[in-house]
């Protein structure tokens, strides 16, 4: 690498160094800014709590109006009462306060904590569906204490000082004459097993008082052991690589292993590994298991295990001796696993483990809230965030009776008549009586047009996407599919996006923060809970949004599940959470007579009243939910169900069979129970029906007086309340050239307010290189703002070479001279950038100038002045979340980039101008235009016959970049190409990191660029799960890559008397005219393509090689994780250059930049490289 | 001293940004003495320490390559280092640090009409220190520290030529890099203590813009300072809020070596001795240190070399080719 292109390198590094950086800009949550919130801030004796409160009044018509106020004021009252329980769990007393954020301008449940940074952040609306996996919902004191008991533990567990996030560690090795690149990078940190942190969590939230064993996560525990479906000892450790339930077994076969080890070992011994690994570094963390309780991990484990499986099997066993009541899951064709004879078994139990319950989870995981319709022809759930609707006769189910897949008409109306609406993820919905209609939960942007939903391309001005209650039309389209003409609920698609008639979508008005709506049995009216405040309300209205009531008016974060209308519509039943109490709830319509119609332990869930007039709900009595029916008039009530899993959100069918859903270690699945096969058991016993009146009248009155913080609730101050500094400290390595190697020491720094309204970031580097960089961002308006600046001085050593006579035959003149060379270079930028959905669009302005300092100089002499301003635009439709993965799959990334530049060449050694291409080139402006597509096919595994077990789905991954500068530029302003390595250069899976890897890197250049890349990525091994040593592998893909292109750049005179040559021995055109600009595909690229003839004569245009290059190459991917919870992506590629190319500087990478006869004036030296291997190894660089 | 005033004024300002959140004192950081004479030799836990200082000298003469001293006569040298560092208690036993100079630098000589004066990055360092040993009351510690210097400061002279007439610039590196391994330890008697240290450096070679190959004129040569080997000893005094130190320290220097670069896996192999260019020298040195705090200590020093030699290679003080008293100031902030 020559000296200018190294400074223009790390220019283009600072520059891109933005630009990876989320176009949205903030960390933690939300894609948008907030000008138009208050921020407030509670300070109590070991905490601070920031909440925000909307400036602008509802009165004054702001429709997103909210307050946080009461939240807020009851999480400094949680925090202060769990802070001593909590640190004497650990013996660890916290000198430092502790910030919590409370979000109210989302309504999507968040809870987190970064404890070197002392702050918790939790969201005030956690959506419906929490208590359904933890049985409880008082959510500030579940989520707070949670998190809390991640501070504490995680810092006493940690045996290095807070705020360093680890040490990085990490290098690239360059060996220009073996074409190898090596690079590692690891940090050098802490380690906390996912089962430890997060059991633990739950664990000490229990023993500190706030939290219990409940039967839902038993219920999650004892059908994960009992379908042999728990994580295993090497697999648990992380959180990465897990699906479906996996991420909540990680939780509860944590609390599980705590609750055990306390029987054995002692309360405390969950919490004596924080502080026996807080004593210093392990490369496994899994030692101070066998420290504190003298057996080893794994031992214990398996000890556990067998506990479990032990009493789980007995319970089991006497479910089923007492009778089994448990029908069967609604499935169109008999499952697999339902095997009639030997060779049925054979064939289900050849199936690898993962393909058996991969298999088991198809039909859905997180499955909620099935419903028929009245008619008895739709049926319904809520999976996974989309109502899926079909029309198929109750009658025809297995279990009421039916047969699997015996009536193809049947089977193909209900394929037709399917439909996927959208609908908030897990929570309820009904279908509308006397209409094909639905109301479910969805959020105030509705149904977006069709062009949006196409492209993803969408508007949030204010930032706001509130729940609201949407009704849904339930139409009829013409479908015409390969000559069959039908109708069906589902239109046609373009892409992912429906041909939806979007006036069937209608957003009822005045439901904002609505969820769980139900239908009245008239259909002129809902019941929904509306969310204000940490509190949800019972609230009905009419389908057009008049006649709004509230029918309970809680202000304490009381929370509401499942509201039903009793057949004549008179009253509605629901189940509550509040004070610690769950119990069934009836109300009047108008709002009076709230009574309990359960007051007792149990938790009573999924309150649904049949159209037989009685009320069916689900209850955890002797821990395991099972399905009840009550009689509201007599209060009796009936066990149907009879189950060793769950049985919950029951709802009774036109024919009067029981539709529910029964929990399995695979997910929520739909069960039909035959009203022949009701277990009809009188359960009236176990609850308490008649609760005493006085006692349920002081429940209703009983309000927390919270008003003491108003008097230390002060306006929020950025500058008063930044994070705890994260110093991260580096150590990096690299080699300048084969002889010296440089290594760099230093840190960087994140530091921003607690409503992040302002954010610095620093990272400075010292060694015989010296990198200082320093970022602000301004998040206070909607679009951010972004500020850096950098400054780098870069040291390197190089060889020359000389030929005196200019004649290459004669040897003894040429000398081979040493030179160090000095430069530094100053960076700066000031960007903006907004995203619409999927596009993100950045503009900006910027500037670079650099030098170089030699022997003689007292200063740094400046070389070039560059300014810029630039438009840049990205589009994607893969998630963020294949950067780190090693198969991205299905969508396409476009990236635009215009650069408007004005460069100055000052230097003065060569009288403040320099020769490119032929042309003396000063002060010049110039158009770059930049475009870049990427697109991921999904295509078939081909390999897939040659298998035996099936390991995942392979990409085909086109891409190509083209680039065009409207004029001849200096070598520092033109594209470039060539392979590189990800280490310095992030990973490169969007846009992928392997054009051109066959060539060396940022060898090749010109103002015109047009390359072409196709990769097939398949995979080797997937879900290995398997640990080895400190890392933890998941995923093995291998990729086979082919690339085509070349930079075409503008050509110097080729006949005499066009050109002289000036002092430096270049070619310089008399007239500018005469340079004459490469025609893509057409011309041979003058400047990459080394001569025909011997040695390295001007390359007149008919004796260059080659017009396009190609190379092709093999690539292994490997997804890893490092101790526990840092991405450690490691690769190897493997890449043949099919062509010898000419280019910059040291294209051969023997450190010595053979000028010996460069006389063209194109910034070259004489160097090719020869057609030939390259290598690029990454441990943990990603790839 | 300019550079001292404002680096005083920097840290004075960091008390009052104490209160907000983001420097708030931690639970995890380990006991740290408020008094000199019981702190460890390593960082304790948790503790970042920012130190500013400012090193003095103003030279009264020379050392001719015998060790004899020879003042000016009609020139004068001043010679300051204003140096940041970060010190860091990375675990129970581990410190990491970084410690960054900036050299301001003075010489006039009025034989030859000069009056040079510039200002540059020296040659920072980073390392860690682990501890071998600990003890607390009475404070006993035994350290190894590892420490890496890289050659970022200033390579140019200014001139191709170098020479008292030609001077424009000046060195601030020896263009290579140094690894060293130090032994030190401490020792607590009540309100004294003894402290010693032992250290060996080995220099590596590279290739430096001032070694100047004159017949190609511009183009630079491989260079290789002589290794070092050091030790030191020493006692403080704690009377009160102010600790007393003293001590002496002796260094001796090997041969330097210069030359090409030979290919192979070593780089040395066509280096050659340079004859004289070894020595040693001798300084003793004292210091008040003042605890504002157990957050804030000043501590002021001087040194006196006692021996010095000219070892030819360009004036880096830490070699002392000058006599001189170095006058010190360092403000230590820690959180």
């Amino acid at each position: 690498m020559n000296s200018k292109m190294k400074i223009a390198s790390a220019a283009l590094v600072a520059t891109l160094g933005s630009f990876s950086m989320d176009a949205e800009a903030k960390l933690f949550w939300s894609n948008y800014n907030h000008p138009d919130l208050d921020w407030y801030t509670i300070e109590t004796e070991h905490f601070r709590v920031h909440y925000a409160v909307s400036k602008e009044a509802k009165e004054e018509g702001n429709s997103h109006y909210f307050t946080t106020e009461w939240s807020a004021r009851k999480s400094a009252a949680i925090a202060e009462e769990m802070w001593q329980p909590m640190c004497e769990e650990f013996n660890y007393f916290l000198k430092e306060r502790v910030d919590i954020v409370i979000l109210n301008h989302t309504d999507y449940l968040e809870g987190f904590t970064v404890p070197s940074f002392d702050f918790i952040e939790v969201s005030s609306n956690p959506g419906g569906y929490f208590y359904r996996m933890r049985g409880r919902m008082e959510w500030f004191s579940d989520v707070l204490v949670h998190e809390f008991a991640h501070v504490v533990s995680l810092k006493a567990n940690s045996p290095f000082g807070e705020g360093t996030g680890g040490m990085e560690i990490g290098g690239l090795y360059s060996n220009g004459i073996l074409n190898t690149d090596a690079g590692v990078t690891f940090s050098l940190m802490d380690s906390d097993p996912f089962w430890w942190s997060e059991g633990g969590a739950e664990y000490w939230s229990e023993t500190t008082g706030y939290n219990w064993w409940t039967a839902a996560r038993d219920q999650n525990i004892r059908m994960t052991f009992l379908e042999d479906r728990q994580l295993s000892y090497e697999e648990w450790v992380t959180r990465i690589g897990k699906s479906g339930f996996d991420g909540e077994r990680g939780y509860q076969q944590g609390y599980s292993f705590a609750l055990y080890l306390r029987e054995r070992f002692g309360p405390e011994t969950f919490g004596e590994f924080a502080l026996e690994s807080g004593k210093g570094w392990r490369m496994a963390w899994e030692d101070v298991i066998e420290v504190v309780t003298g057996v080893d991990g794994e031992t214990l484990y398996n000890d556990w295990s067998a506990y479990l499986m032990e009493r789980y099997s007995a319970l089991r066993d006497r479910i089923k001796a007492e009778g089994e009541h448990l029908g069967s899951e609604l499935l169109q064709a008999r499952p697999d696993w339902e095997y009639r004879d030997p060779a049925g078994r054979d064939k289900w139990l050849a199936k690898r483990k993962r393909d058996r319950e991969a298999a088991k989870e198809r039909s859905g995981v997180f499955n909620y809230y099935p419903h028929y319709s009245d008619d008895g022809s739709l049926v319904g759930s809520n999976n996974r965030g989309a109502l899926v609707i079909a029309e198929v006769p109750e009658e025809h189910w297995y279990p009421f009776g039916g047969h699997y897949s015996t009536d193809s008409d049947v089977a193909q109306t209900a394929r037709d008549n399917s439909v996927a609406f959208p609908a908030e993820f897990g929570h309820g919905w009904d279908f509308v009586p006397g209409r094909r209609s639905v109301v479910v939960t969805g959020n105030e942007n509705g149904m977006r047009p069709f062009w949006q939903r196409l492209s993803r391309i969408t508007t949030n001005w204010d930032g706001y996407d509130w729940k609201n209650i949407m009704l849904i039309d339930i139409d009829e389209y013409a479908r015409d599919e390969e000559g069959r003409e039908y109708t069906s609920f589902s239109p046609d698609r373009t892409g992912r996006a429906a041909h939806w008639n979007e006036s069937a979508f209608q957003i009822i008005p005045n439901t904002e923060r609505g969820m769980e709506p139900a239908a009245s049995p008239d259909g002129e009216k809902i019941a929904f809970f509306e969310y204000t405040d940490g509190t949800l309300n019972l609230v009905t209205i009419n389908l057009d949004g008049t006649d709004k009531k509230h029918l309970t008016n809680f202000t304490d974060g009381a929370w509401m599940q499942q509201v039903d209308w009793s057949p004549d519509g008179s009253q509605l039943v629901f189940t509550m959470f509040r004070h610690f109490h769950n119990d069934m709830w009836v109300i009047n319509a108008d709002g009076t007579g709230l009574k309990p119609l359960t007051w007792d332990g149990w938790e009573e869930f999924d309150a649904h009243w049949g159209n037989d007039g009685m009320i069916y709900f689900s209850a955890d009595v002797g821990q395991v939910f099972n399905v009840y029916r009550m009689d509201p008039e007599t209060r009796e009530v009936v066990k149907l169900t009879n189950v060793y899993g769950a049985a919950q959100s029951p709802h009774l069918t036109p024919q009067g069979n029981l539709l529910y859903l029964y929990y399995t270690a695979h997910g929520y699945k739909n069960y039909g129970l035959n009203q022949a096969e009701f277990m009809n058991e009188d359960a009236t016993a176990h609850f308490n029906t008649d609760p005493d009146e006085a006692e349920v009248a002081d429940f209703l009155a009983q309000e927390e007086d919270l008003s003491r913080y108003a008097e230390v609730t002060v306006p929020y101050t950025p500058w008063g309340n930044m994070i705890a500094p994260s110093v991260s400290p580096s150590l990096r390595f690299n080699n300048d050239s084969l002889t010296n190697w440089g290594l760099q020491a230093g840190a960087s720094m994140l530091l921003f307010d607690f409503a992040e309204e302002h954010l610095f970031y620093g990272d400075a580097m010292f060694g015989e290189d010296i990198d200082l960089m320093g970022q602000y961002m301004f998040q206070k308006w909607h679009p951010n703002i972004f500020v850096v600046a950098r400054h780098i001085e870069t040291k390197y050593d190089y060889g020359i070479a000389l030929d005196e006579d200019d004649d290459p035959t004669t040897t003894d003149d040429q000398v081979v001279l040493e030179g160090k060379n000095y430069q530094a270079a100053n960076v700066g930028m000031l960007s903006m950038d907004y995203s619409f959905g999927a596009l993100a669009l950045r503009t900006g302005l910027g500037g670079i100038t650099y030098g170089f300092k030699g022997t003689s100089d007292t200063e740094v002499n400046p070389y070039m002045n560059k300014a810029y301003g630039f438009l840049a635009a990205n589009y994607s439709t893969v998630s963020q979340y294949y950067y780190y993965h090693p198969n991205p799959r299905g969508g396409r990334s476009l990236d635009f980039f215009w650069n408007y530049g004005w460069t100055d060449i000052v230097y003065d050694a060569y009288g403040g101008v320099d020769v490119d291409d032929g042309e003396i080139l000063d002060a010049y402006n110039f158009n770059s235009f930049e475009f870049t597509y990427t697109e991921f096919f999904p295509v078939p595994d081909f390999l897939n016959k040659w298998r035996k077990k099936p390991e995942g789905d392979p990409t085909l991954q086109l891409n190509v970049q083209l680039g065009w500068i409207d004029r001849n530029v200096h070598t520092n302003d033109e594209f470039r190409a060539g392979g590189r390595h990800p280490y310095f250069w992030g990973p490169g899976s969007i846009n992928p990191n392997t054009q051109f890897a066959g060539y060396p890197g940022s060898a090749l250049s010109g103002e015109t660029m047009a390359i072409f890349n196709m990769a097939y990525r398949f995979p080797i091994a997937t879900k290995l799960q398997k640990r080895v040593g400190p890392a933890f592998v998941n995923d093995i893909y291998g990729q086979f890559f082919a690339t085509a292109g070349n930079l075409w750049s503008f050509r110097p005179p080729t006949t005499p008397g066009t050109y002289y040559t000036n002092a430096f021995d270049e070619r310089v055109a008399r007239d500018p005219g005469d340079i004459v600009r490469e025609v893509p595909f057409v011309d041979k690229a003058y400047k990459n393509a080394p001569t025909s003839g011997e040695g390295a004569a001007y390359p007149e245009s008919n004796n260059l090689t080659d017009t396009l290059l190609y190379d092709a190459g093999f690539e292994l991917r490997i997804a890893a994780a490092l101790f526990n919870n840092r991405y450690w992506n490691s690769f190897a590629r493997v890449a043949y250059g099919f062509n010898e190319v000419r280019g910059l500087s040291d294209v051969d990478g023997d450190d010595i930049i053979d000028n010996t006869s460069s006389t063209v004036g194109d910034s070259l030296s004489n160097e090719t490289e020869a057609a030939g291997f390259r290598v690029y190894v990454g441990l943990g660089t990603s790839w | 001293m300019r550079f001292l005033f404002a680096s005083l004024a920097c840290v004075l300002a960091v008390p009052s940004v104490a209160e907000a959140t983001a420097w708030q004192s931690k639970t995890m950081q380990s006991p740290f003495s408020a008094r000199e004479v019981g702190r460890s030799l390593m960082m304790p836990k948790g503790w970042m320490e920012m130190s500013l200082s400012a090193d003095v000298k103003l030279a009264t003469g020379y050392w001719t390559p015998e060790g004899e001293a020879v003042d000016f006569e009609r020139a004068s040298w001043l010679y300051t280092t204003e140096r940041a560092s970060f010190r860091y208690g990375f675990s129970h036993t581990s410190e990491i640090y970084l410690s960054v100079p900036v050299h301001y630098m003075r010489l006039t000589n009025e034989d030859y009409g000069r009056d040079t004066t510039a200002l540059h990055l020296g040659d920072p360092s980073f390392g860690a220190i682990w501890a071998l040993y600990e003890q607390d009351a009475p404070g006993t510690s035994v350290v190894l520290r590892v420490d890496l210097k890289s050659p970022a400061g200033n390579e140019s002279p200014g001139s191709s030529i170098a020479g008292p007439s030609t001077l424009r610039d000046f060195v601030t590196t020896t263009g290579s890099h140094d690894l060293t391994f130090e032994l030190a330890a401490k020792r607590q008697f009540g309100s004294f203590a003894l402290e010693g240290r032992f250290g060996y450096v080995n220099r590596f070679s590279g290739l430096v813009q001032w070694l100047v190959e004159t017949e190609q004129n511009q183009l630079t040569g491989r260079f290789k300072p002589g290794n070092r080997v050091y030790g030191g000893l020493g006692g403080i005094a704690q009377l009160g809020p102010v600790a007393l130190k003293a001590g002496g320290r002796m260094m001796i220097q090997g041969d330097a070596k210069a030359g090409t670069t030979s290919g192979g896996l070593t780089p040395d192999g066509q280096l050659y001795v340079q004859e004289g260019s070894s020595g040693s020298y001798l300084d003793v040195d004292g210091a008040v240190i003042a605890h504002f705090s157990r957050n804030l200590d000043l501590e002021l020093g001087a040194s006196i070399p006692l021996k010095g030699e000219d070892l030819m290679f360009f004036p880096l003080e830490d070699l002392h080719p000058t006599i001189g008293n170095t006058y010190s100031a360092t403000l230590k902030a820690r959180y």
